[in-house]
C-alpha cells in the first residue's frame, strides 16, 4: 500500500500553484469579478503552457494524480475556472458540468465551451442552453444553465469530477488555514499576539484535522477511480468523499472567520473571496442534506467497502 | 503512486486470524476484562494458541523470535484483534511498546529475562506512568527512587494503572532527581509487582474492570539490573515509547465492524429507523474510511521515515472522536439496549454498549485530544 502521490503529480501540483499566483492569485479573481467575460483567456493560456490539457486522467493513475495535485493548486488561490469540470471532461466534449435536482444552474456554465452535463447519480442530460451568470455575492462564477434527461450513463466521469471539486476546495481549506495561523500571528490583541491564545490555537488544530482527513480520503477517492475494477464503488465513493469535503468546509470557514472578525468579511481581504467561491462546491450539484440522501440511497444499493464488509441489499 | 490494494498475504492474515478467533471465542466475547473470570482465561489461552503459531510476535523482528511483519500485516494485525474485542487480553501492551522498547534500550540480561515470556504470552506488564499530580504534565511525577545498596526503593503512588491487579511487572517511571528537574531526573525501573511492599487498589468505572487501579509503593524493591537505561535519562525512553505509540490502538477497526455488521444485525427492522439516523450511519461509514485512510498515511510515512508529529497527533485526535460519534450513532441504532442487558443472545446490542462506556475513555487516555492538539499546533511551525 502507498499512501503518497506520485513525486511527478506533486511536482505538477506546485507548479499549477505558482503559475497561478504569478497571475495575481488572488487578486486574479477580483479581476475576474470585475470582467467576468474575460476571467478564461490568460488562465486557459498559463494552463495550456503547463500542459494541463494534455492530461487524460481517466486512461493513466499518474496523469489523474495530477489532475488531483493540480485542482488542489488552482484551489489554493480559488481559481475562477472550471478546471476540474475540464479535466474530466469526456472525450467529445470540453467540459462536464453536474446539475442537480434542485435550482438548474451549474459553476462557470458561462464560458462558451463544449459542454457535457451528468446529474448526481452519473446520468448524463443534454445540455439545452447556458449563461447567464447569476452574479450574486455567493455565486459570481455560477450560471443558469437548461438541461434534459438522456438515456445514457458516465459514471465514472461524473466521480471524477466530484473528486476533482472536492481536491480544489481542498487546497482552499488549505490556504483558509495557513492564513488563519498567519492571522494570528500578526494580529495583537489584549498587548500580546492571538497565536499565544491556546483557545484559538485549538480551534485551528480542528480546522487542521479537518482537512487532512479529507485529503487522505480523496486520495483514496481518486485510486478508487482509477480502478477499473472498482466501477460499482466509483460514485459511493466519490459521493462519501463529497460530504466529508462539506463538512470540512463548514469547519474550516467557520473558524476561520471567527478568529479573523470582521476584516474577513470584507471584500479586501482574501478570506471573503475563499469563502464566498467556495460556495458554488458546497451547495452545488447538491447541498450537504441532499448528499446525505444520496449516500445512503448508494450505499444501501452497492454497499462500501472497509476492513469489514457491507453487503448492500 | 497511490495504492491501497491489500497484498495476498494481509488478506490472507485476516482470514487466518478472523478464524483462529471465531474458533476460539463465543460470539458474546466482549474481551478479557468482564465480571466473568472465563473470558480472562479464555485470551490467555488464545495467547498461546498465537504464540504457537508466531501471530503472537508477528510484529517483532526476527532476532529476537518475531515474523518480521511487514508494516502493513502489522496494521492488519492491531485492526483485527481491536475489531475482536483485543482477544490478547493485557497482552497488548507487552506486545506492541513494553518489548519492543526493551529491545532497543534493554541489556542483554534484560532482553533474555523479559523478551521470551512476552513473545509466550506468558507474562502481563503495567505501566507506571500517571500519579494523582503527575497526569497529562508527566515531568511533575513525584514518586522517588532512593539508592540502597545494589538496587533502589521506590516510594510513592501511581494511577489510572491498567491490568495492575494481574500484572507480574510494572514498565515504572520514578524520579532519581530533584523535581525541579523535572524530565531530566526520571529513570526507568522494571519492577516487579510480587512484593509485600506494593498494595494495588482496584478502582470501579464504567469502563469494566481491571482497566483502573491505584499503586502504592512502599519501598519496593528493584535491583540495578533492572533499571532500564541510563539513571535519570529515563525521559529518552519516555519518548520513545510515545513514539511507539503513535498508531497505538486501531479504535476505527471496531467502529469498522459495528457499523458494518448494524443493518444485518437489525434486519427488517433497520429498514424502519428513522432516515435521518441511517444517514447519519452512512456518515460515520465514511468518517471511519477517512480515519483508516489517515491511519495508512501514519503509517507510510513512518515506514519511509517521513512522519511529521502534525498528521500523527491530527490522526489520534479523529480517531478518539471517531469512536466517540460511533458511539453515539450506534446507542441511537440500538435504542434501549444500548443501556445494557444480560441476555448473551444480545450480541450486537452488547458490543454497542461496551463500545459506547470504553469510547468515552478514548479521547483521554494514552495522552488526552488536548495534549494532541498542542502537538499539532506546536508541529505547524516545524512542517
Amino acid at each position: 500500500m502507498k499512501a503518497q502521490l506520485s513525486a511527478e503529480a506533486v511536482e505538477f501540483g506546485r507548479n499549477v500553484q505558482a503559475a497561478i499566483r504569478e497571475l495575481g492569485g488572488i487578486d486574479a479573481v477580483r479581476k475576474a469579478d470585475e470582467r467576468p467575460a474575460a476571467r478564461a483567456t490568460e488562465v486557459e493560456r498559463v494552463l495550456k503552457s503547463l500542459g494541463m490539457w494534455d492530461l487524460r486522467p481517466l486512461n493513466d493513475q499518474v496523469e489523474l494524480e495530477a489532475a488531483a495535485a493540480a485542482c488542489r493548486g488552482a484551489g489554493w488561490h480559488a481559481l475562477a475556472y472550471p478546471l476540474a469540470e475540464r479535466l474530466a471532461a469526456p472525450p467529445e466534449a470540453e467540459a462536464l458540468m453536474v446539475v442537480g435536482p434542485g435550482r438548474s444552474v451549474a459553476p462557470h456554465a458561462d464560458l462558451p465551451l463544449r459542454w457535457a452535463a451528468v446529474d448526481p447519480r452519473g446520468n448524463r442530460l443534454t445540455v439545452l442552453r447556458t449563461g447567464p451568470l447569476l452574479l450574486t455575492n455567493l455565486g459570481p462564477f455560477v450560471a443558469e444553465v437548461e438541461v434534459e434527461p438522456r438515456a445514457e450513463t458516465l459514471p465514472r466521469d461524473t466521480a471524477l469530477v466530484l473528486n476533482l471539486q472536492i481536491w480544489w476546495l481542498t487546497g482552499l481549506l488549505e490556504r483558509c488555514v495557513a492564513m488563519t495561523r498567519q492571522h494570528m500571528t500578526e494580529r495583537h490583541q489584549f498587548g500580546r499576539s492571538l497565536a499565544v491564545n491556546q483557545g484559538l490555537q485549538f480551534m485551528v488544530t480542528e480546522a487542521v484535522v479537518a482537512v487532512r482527513g479529507v485529503v487522505e480520503l480523496a486520495k483514496h477517492t481518486s485510486w478508487s477511480i482509477s480502478r477499473v475494477d472498482r466501477e460499482r464503488h466509483w460514485l459511493v465513493d466519490a459521493t462519501g468523499l463529497r460530504l466529508a469535503g462539506l463538512e470540512a468546509a463548514e469547519t474550516v470557514l467557520r473558524i476561520a472567520h471567527q478568529i479573523h472578525g470582521a476584516i474577513g468579511f470584507c471584500h479586501e481581504h482574501d478570506l471573503s473571496w475563499l469563502s464566498r467561491l467556495s460556495q458554488s462546491v458546497r451547495r452545488l450539484p447538491l447541498s450537504k442534506s441532499q448528499t446525505e440522501e444520496l449516500l445512503l440511497e448508494m450505499m444501501t444499493e452497492v454497499g462500501y467497502d472497509g476492513i469489514f464488509p457491507l453487503e448492500a441489499d | 503512486m497511490l495504492d491501497y490494494e491489500e497484498s495476498r498475504e494481509v488478506g490472507e492474515l485476516r482470514l487466518q486470524l478472523r478464524n483462529l478467533v471465531r474458533g476460539h471465542f463465543p460470539a458474546s466475547f466482549l474481551g478479557a476484562f468482564t465480571s466473568d473470570p472465563a473470558d480472562l482465561e479464555l485470551t490467555e489461552s488464545f495467547c498461546r494458541t498465537l504464540g504457537e503459531q508466531r501471530l503472537l510476535t508477528l510484529a517483532w523482528p526476527p532476532e529476537f523470535g518475531g515474523a518480521g511483519a511487514t508494516v502493513w500485516q502489522q496494521t492488519a494485525l492491531r485492526e483485527e484483534m481491536w475489531a475482536a474485542h483485543e482477544p490478547r487480553g493485557a497482552q497488548y501492551m507487552g506486545l506492541n511498546w513494553v518489548g519492543p522498547v526493551l529491545m532497543r534500550h534493554g541489556t542483554p540480561d534484560q532482553k533474555r529475562r523479559h523478551l521470551p515470556p512476552i513473545a509466550e504470552g506468558n507474562v502481563i506488564w503495567c505501566q507506571g506512568f500517571s500519579e494523582p499530580d503527575a497526569g497529562s504534565d508527566l515531568p511533575a511525577l513525584a514518586t522517588r527512587a532512593v539508592r540502597d545498596g545494589a538496587g533502589w526503593r521506590v516510594h510513592g503512588q501511581k494511577i489510572w494503572t491498567s491490568y495492575a491487579q494481574m500484572a507480574q511487572w510494572c514498565f515504572l517511571l520514578a524520579r532519581t532527581g530533584p523535581v525541579k528537574d523535572r524530565q531530566s531526573a526520571i529513570t526507568v525501573f522494571l519492577l516487579r509487582m510480587d512484593q509485600p511492599e506494593i498494595t494495588v487498589r482496584p478502582i470501579e468505572s464504567m469502563l469494566g474492570r481491571h482497566h483502573l487501579n491505584e499503586v502504592f509503593l512502599d519501598n519496593a524493591w528493584v535491583p540495578d539490573d533492572d533499571v532500564l537505561g541510563e539513571v535519570d535519562r529515563g525521559w529518552v525512553i519516555v519518548q520513545d515509547v510515545l513514539l511507539h505509540e503513535r498508531i497505538g490502538i486501531a479504535r476505527y477497526a471496531r467502529c469498522d465492524r459495528l457499523l458494518s455488521l448494524a443493518p444485518a444485525m437489525l434486519g427488517p427492522a433497520w429498514e424502519e429507523l428513522p432516515a435521518a439516523l441511517r444517514q447519519r450511519w452512512a456518515a460515520a461509514l465514511v468518517h471511519t474510511r477517512q480515519v483508516r485512510m489517515l491511519a495508512y498515511h501514519v503509517v507510510d510515512s513512518q515506514e519511509r521515515n517521513e512522519l511529521s508529529g502534525v498528521d500523527a497527533a491530527a490522526y489520534r485526535i479523529a480517531v478518539t472522536h471517531l469512536d466517540q460519534e460511533v458511539a453515539e450513532v450506534l446507542a441511537d441504532i440500538v435504542d434501549g439496549w444500548s443501556i445494557g442487558t444480560s441476555d448473551l443472545s444480545r450480541v450486537f446490542e452488547r458490543a454497542v454498549e461496551d463500545h459506547w462506556r470504553y469510547a468515552q475513555a478514548s479521547t483521554v487516555a494514552s495522552g488526552t485530544t488536548e495534549m494532541q492538539r498542542r502537538a499539532v499546533w506546536k508541529g505547524l511551525d516545524t512542517e
